[in-house]
């Protein structure tokens, strides 16, 4: 006899944990010197700008949408800063998340209000929802879209919902729970294997068109 | 075996005023959500309870369950109140012992068959009849004998009800709980290590006074006591929602009475009536004397990883795991890299140069 | 308006109102057939300000007690005559229950058969 969901939540505390982490791990590494491997051939033609400052600017310029862009997708601009931050402050900054970050890894940082990360999450899922319904309507969006784009975004979405619903109590907090953990869990597994694999990437991908730009003397 | 009334005597002998009986019936009534109209019959039930209503059997257990009774708050009503019913059949407090003592059950059970209570507390080891006998009796054959005649069975304590701690991991006894072996009766369960004395006598009264359980969840626990959880009904609660947690059990957190999620707190996922009924006469509970719940209500609790890792925290040691994982990346992202080095030195290899005539085709 | 109660329209009314509209009804129950009736105040859908003003509405009566008899016990009776507060506390000053009963005196206050005579017994003893 066990209450429901309490064999589920503790698949997903030991077992469940490890498997993501593992998963992850080993996905991460193979992606990253997958991609750190990759050559081109030597330029030999005579460098007309820094490479290095070049990369160095576009990670920073890529902040900033390019100029027109604004204006012709402000829900995916606006949405997508907002999502990208609520996401940021949700995942590192509510206590018990930090908890469970100091419980697996020792390093711990002070967290905010969990009545703002509560409002943030319910920001966060509305976007969601809106950069969705912008995704289905428009008929080229929804062209460019393949399976994966919905996953991923269902992916990131049950994580979210289910931490609201456990934090506010709705539903069987047990139950409730171990999905967010299993939910979670999955999410962390897939990022190397999908295109969320950008939270590692960004950076460097940045870098790299930078520096292929600012080589050739122009802007990227 | 005498069959009258004698709770209000054992009241009188123990200087319980009549009024002092009143209050307590009162205070049960509203503690068990029935209407207040029905103190009166829950006292008259009580008190015209047949002796012995009750049958009381001890199994692998720590007797913490009955000195949860015994040791409630003075003067101890519930105490009373299951001595006059049924003291002379409870294992442990009964003066009798060995054959006289069996000799006593069974005469108690013959004259009460049908209409009473078995009351079970620890578990009942299935690994061995040895590891827990009376009077050469073994745990599962006391109770499938005591069973046949009972109406009702309630399962106190979370050994009865759940294994408990004789049954954690690795279980040496091979020990089960009370509803494992009788499948065939309603048993409640009434968890908890111990479990809060009002909530064994509010079973008791239920039953005595409407002739029938109460409601019971999906796991046989009352629902009056066991409907919320402990974090439901937590006056911290206001600081888990504002984020505000302990991080030490001596740090300014704990001083001033924060959240004790961080510290392994399992009120999220424990049901018990401990956060409204308190313990000791309604004077703390574990929270409130700045310990986290360690969910001693819930089945497996033992083994539900540490009482002091925060219940949504990893409870497996990753690094070993992690380690594995990223040297097999490290390989395969080799190998891959590799493969990829290979391919493209053979595209390469085997293209030729686009002439002008092929361009020309095209176009 | 609410039942036979024109004054008390559901428009206006607090969640007290009904309670009172309960009180109005068990008090004109005792009169006509000396029917007693008890109301759990943790059972009603009120909060602490409508239980404030459920208070203030019934008023402070003539009489004010305090019983010991293992734990303590409050009874008040309220400004309409008839009816009672009652409250029993834990050890530790919480409140175990609260009722409101509308009868002659209540239960906890009355002298019980039983205690009587042992307290005629004990007397007598001391007088033999």
């Amino acid at each position: 006899m066990t209450e429901p969901g309490m064999d589920l939540l503790m698949w997903a505390r030991g077992t469940g944990f490890q498997i993501a982490i593992g998963v992850f791990l080993f996905g991460l590494v193979l992606r990253l010197i997958e991609i750190f491997a990759l050559r081109r051939k030597a330029d030999v033609a005579p460098p007309k700008g820094d490479a290095v400052s070049g990369g160095l600017r576009t990670i920073f310029t890529r902040f900033v949408p390019a100029p027109g862009f604004a204006a012709l997708l402000p829900a995916q601009i606006i949405g997508g800063v907002i999502f990208h931050f609520g996401l940021l402050f949700i995942v590192f900054f509510f206590v018990p998340h930090i908890a469970v970050i100091k419980d697996t890894f020792g390093v711990s940082w002070p967290g905010i209000s969990s009545a703002v990360i509560n409002a943030l999450t319910v920001l966060t899922v509305a976007i969601l929802v809106v950069l969705l319904v912008v995704r289905l309507k428009h008929p080229v969006r929804r062209y460019l879209s393949d399976f994966q784009d919905y996953f991923i975004w269902a992916l990131t979405v049950v994580p979210l919902v289910s931490g609201y619903m456990a934090f506010n109590a709705v539903g069987p907090y047990t139950i409730v729970l171990a999905i967010h953990v299993l939910s979670a869990e999955l999410l962390i597994a897939l990022i190397p294997f999908t295109r969320l694999t950008h939270a590692f990437t960004w950076v460097s991908s940045r870098y790299y068109n930078g520096a292929f730009a600012g080589r050739k003397g122009t802007m990227s | 075996m005498a069959n009258k009334p004698i709770l209000k005597e054992v009241l009188r002998d123990r200087g319980v005023s009549r009024r002092g009986f009143m209050r307590y019936c009162a205070t049960l009534t509203s503690l068990m959500a029935l209407p207040a109209a029905m103190a009166p019959k829950v006292a008259q039930a009580l008190e015209g309870a047949p002796r012995p209503s009750v049958i009381w059997l001890s199994f692998q257990e720590c007797t913490g369950c009955t000195e949860s009774i015994t040791r409630s708050s003075a003067p101890s009503l519930e105490d009373l109140i299951f001595n006059a019913i049924s003291l002379d059949y409870h294992h442990t407090l009964q003066a009798a012992s060995g054959h006289a003592a069996e000799a006593a059950r069974e005469a108690a059970m013959k004259a009460q068959d049908g209409k009473y209570l078995l009351i079970v507390d620890g578990s009942i080891p299935l690994g061995n009849p040895g590891y827990s006998t009376i009077a050469g009796i073994s745990n599962e054959d006391m109770l499938r004998d005591a069973a046949k005649g009972a109406a009702a069975i309630i399962a106190v304590g979370s050994c009865a009800a759940y294994g408990g701690l004789p049954m954690a991991d690795p279980n040496p006894t091979g020990a089960v709980s009370v509803s494992q072996i009788i499948t065939d009766k309603p048993v409640v369960n009434i968890p908890g290590c111990p479990p809060i004395a009002a909530v064994m006598t509010g079973v008791l009264a239920h039953f005595l006074t409407f002739q029938g359980l109460p409601d019971l969840d999906e796991l046989g626990r009352p629902v009056v006591f066991y409907g919320d959880t402990i974090h439901d009904r937590c006056y911290r609660r206001p600081f888990y929602n504002q984020g505000l947690f302990a991080k030490g059990f001596d740090d300014e957190g704990a001083r001033k009475g924060w959240c004790l999620y961080e510290l392994g707190c399992k009120g999220p996922v424990t049901r018990n009536a401990c956060a409204t009924i308190k313990w000791n006469g309604g004077v703390s509970f574990p929270i409130q004397s700045g310990h986290g719940c360690i969910g001693c209500s819930q089945p497996d609790f033992w083994d539900a990883g540490s009482l002091y890792t925060a219940v949504a925290s990893p409870t497996a040691d990753i690094t070993p795991v992690a380690g594995m994982a990223a040297a097999a990346g490290v390989g395969a992202g080799v190998a891959v890299a590799a493969l990829n080095a290979q391919s493209k030195k053979k595209t390469a290899s085997e293209s030729t140069p686009v002439t002008v005539q092929e361009l020309g085709d095209k176009q | 308006m609410i039942g036979d109660y024109p004054g008390a329209w559901d428009g206006m009314g607090e969640p007290e109102q009904s309670v009172l509209i309960e009180i109005h009804r068990a008090v004109s129950a005792l009169l006509e057939d000396d029917s007693e009736s008890v109301i759990d105040v943790s059972t009603l859908p009120l909060g602490v300000a409508d239980l404030a003003r459920l208070e203030d509405a019934l008023g402070q009566g003539e009489v004010e007690a305090t019983i010991e008899a293992g734990g303590k016990s409050t009874v008040r009776e309220t400004g309409v005559s008839g009816v009672w507060i009652v409250e029993h506390f834990s050890e530790s000053g919480s409140v175990l229950a609260k009722t409101i009963e509308v009868c002659e005196a209540p239960t906890i206050l009355r002298a019980h058969r039983e205690d009587i005579e042992i307290g005629r017994d004990e007397l007598g003893r001391r007088l033999a």
